[in-house]
C-alpha cells in the first residue's frame, strides 16, 4: 500500500519506486525486417554496462517494437509493387525500399497507423509505471517522433506527472539520437507544459554535424549551429523542461554516422548518469 | 540525377578521415572530500573534405562516480551546463548557466594536446532517486585545473574511448 500515491484526479495508482530497477526503454527509427530481427536494447544495455565499469546500477533495458505495425500497413503496397517487379529485384529493392519510405510516410500523417504505434508506445510506458520502475525512454531516428508525442500525451492527460513529485512521472527522462524533430515536414514545435514546479524533466538529444536525417540533406551538408530541439522549450516557469542538444562525433558520415549512435561509449556515459541520478 | 550519385559516391570514396582519442588524467579531492582520480577526453575526427573537421563534446569522468561532466560546445565556449542537479558553490548560477569551463579556445577542435585548463563551480545535489555516493565530480575551485592531454591517432572511436577510472573504494 505504501507505493501507492494519489493522481491529480485523486485516483490512487502505482507511484515509482527510486529502489526498483530503472528501465530504459528503446524506441527504434526506420528499420527493415520484422520485430523480431530489432535487439537494440542488448546494443544500450551493453553500451551502458561497458561503461560501468565496476560501479553498481541496477538497471535493464527492453524495446518497444512496432516494426510489424509499420508491415502490415505496407503490406498492400508491397503486394502490388512486386507484381511488376518480381525475383530478385523485387525482394532485393522493392521491399526495403517500402519498408523504409513507408515507416516516414506512415509517422508523417496522422493516420490510424501512427496512432496505433503512438498508443501502443503509450500502454507499454504505463504498463511500466504501474509496475513502479523507474523508466527513461531511448528513441532513435524515427522513433523519436513517437516518443515525442507519447510522453507530451502523457503529460497533457493531466493524470501524471506531479512537477514536483518524480514518483508521479512515467518517464524520469528522454533521450533521442538522429531525430528528426527538428525538421519542419514533421511539424513539432513545442513541448508540453508540465506545470508549476521546481523539478525539471530531461530531455538530451543527440546529434551528429553530418547526420542528414538530423540535417534534412539527403546530400550530407552539415548541420550548422546548436540548437535544433532546445527551442521546443518555452521561458515559462511552467515549462518544467531541461532539454539539450548535445553535438557528437560519431566519427563516421552521413549515414553511417545515423546509426553510429548505438555504440558511441560517451552516449553510453551520460545514460549512465541520466539514469542515476 | 547522375551526376549527383557520380558526387555522391565520389564524397563517400575520397571522404577519408582520420580519428583521434584526446585524453588526460589527474588526481584531486571531489565534491565530498575524498581523493580521486578524474579522467577527460574527447573524440575528433579530420576529414578530407566536405564534412570539415569536427568534434565531440569533452567528458570528465570521476573515480567510483557514475555523474559525468559534459563540456558542450555553445556559442559562448566551451561549457559544462548547470543541471537541476548541481548548485554553485559561493555563487547562483542559473539552469544552464556556466557551471564550469575551459580556458583553452571556444570551439573543441581547436583544443590541443598539452595543458588543458578546465574549471568546477558547482557541486551535485542528488534527490531521491540519486544513487547515493555515485554522484560526486570534482571539487568546485578558484583555481582551474589542469590536465595534460595526450592525443592518440586511432583506427575507431567506439573500442578506444579510455574506460573511466577504476574505483579504489
Amino acid at each position: 500500500m505504501e507505493n501507492l500515491a494519489i493522481g491529480l484526479r485523486g485516483v490512487d495508482f502505482m507511484a515509482v519506486d527510486p529502489a526498483k530497477t530503472r528501465k530504459i526503454l528503446v524506441v527504434h527509427g526506420v528499420e527493415t525486417g520484422t520485430d523480431q530481427d530489432l535487439h537494440l536494447d542488448n546494443d544500450i544495455y551493453e553500451l551502458v554496462e561497458s561503461r560501468l565499469k565496476g560501479i553498481p546500477l541496477d538497471f535493464s533495458a527492453e524495446m518497444y517494437r512496432y516494426e510489424n505495425i509499420n508491415d502490415a500497413a505496407q503490406a498492400k503496397l508491397k503486394q502490388v509493387l512486386n507484381i511488376f517487379f518480381q525475383g530478385i529485384i523485387g525482394k532485393a529493392i522493392v521491399d526495403p525500399t517500402i519498408e523504409l519510405v513507408g515507416d516516414v510516410v506512415i509517422a508523417l500523417k496522422k493516420g490510424s497507423t501512427a496512432d496505433t504505434i503512438r498508443q501502443g508506445l503509450v500502454t507499454r510506458i504505463l504498463e511500466i509505471f504501474a509496475e513502479g520502475n523507474p523508466l527513461y525512454i531511448v528513441a532513435h531516428s524515427l522513433g523519436s517522433i513517437y516518443a515525442f508525442d507519447a510522453v507530451n500525451q502523457l503529460i497533457g492527460t493531466k493524470a501524471y506527472f506531479n512537477r514536483d513529485d518524480r514518483k508521479t512521472w512515467p518517464v524520469q527522462g528522454l533521450v533521442t539520437m538522429g531525430s528528426p524533430l527538428g525538421l519542419a515536414m514533421f511539424n513539432r514545435k513545442s513541448v508540453t507544459d508540465i506545470g508549476e514546479g521546481r523539478k525539471f524533466l530531461r530531455w538530451i538529444n543527440y546529434w551528429d554535424r553530418t547526420d542528414p536525417v538530423v540535417s534534412g540533406s539527403f546530400y550530407g551538408k552539415p548541420q550548422q549551429g546548436y540548437s535544433i530541439v532546445e527551442r521546443f522549450a518555452s521561458s515559462s516557469p511552467t515549462c518544467g523542461w531541461f532539454i539539450q542538444d548535445r553535438v557528437v562525433d560519431i566519427g563516421k558520415a552521413w549515414l553511417m554516422a545515423h546509426v553510429g549512435y548505438w555504440s558511441h561509449p560517451a552516449i553510453g556515459d551520460d545514460l549512465a548518469t541520466l539514469i542515476a541520478a | 540525377m547522375a551526376r549527383r550519385m557520380l558526387l555522391i559516391l565520389c564524397l563517400l570514396v575520397l571522404n577519408g578521415c582520420t580519428q583521434y582519442i584526446y585524453s588526460g588524467t589527474i588526481a584531486g579531492k571531489d565534491s565530498a572530500g575524498k581523493d580521486r582520480t578524474f579522467l577527460v577526453y574527447w573524440n575528433k575526427t579530420e576529414r578530407l573534405l566536405w564534412f570539415d573537421t569536427w568534434a565531440g563534446a569533452v567528458r570528465l569522468l570521476t573515480e567510483c562516480s557514475l555523474n559525468d561532466l559534459v563540456y558542450e560546445e555553445m556559442e559562448n565556449g566551451i561549457i559544462f551546463q548547470r543541471r537541476e542537479s548541481d548548485e554553485g558553490v559561493n555563487r547562483g548560477i542559473p539552469l544552464k548557466g556556466p557551471c564550469g569551463e575551459i580556458q583553452n579556445a571556444r570551439q573543441i577542435k581547436d583544443l590541443k594536446e598539452g595543458a588543458l585548463l578546465l574549471s568546477v563551480n558547482c557541486r551535485p545535489i542528488p534527490d531521491e532517486f540519486s544513487l547515493t555516493n555515485r554522484m560526486n565530480y570534482p571539487q568546485a575551485q578558484d583555481a582551474s585545473y589542469v590536465f595534460q592531454v595526450t592525443k592518440q591517432k586511432v583506427a575507431d572511436v567506439e573500442n578506444s574511448v579510455p574506460p573511466r577510472p577504476a574505483c579504489r573504494d
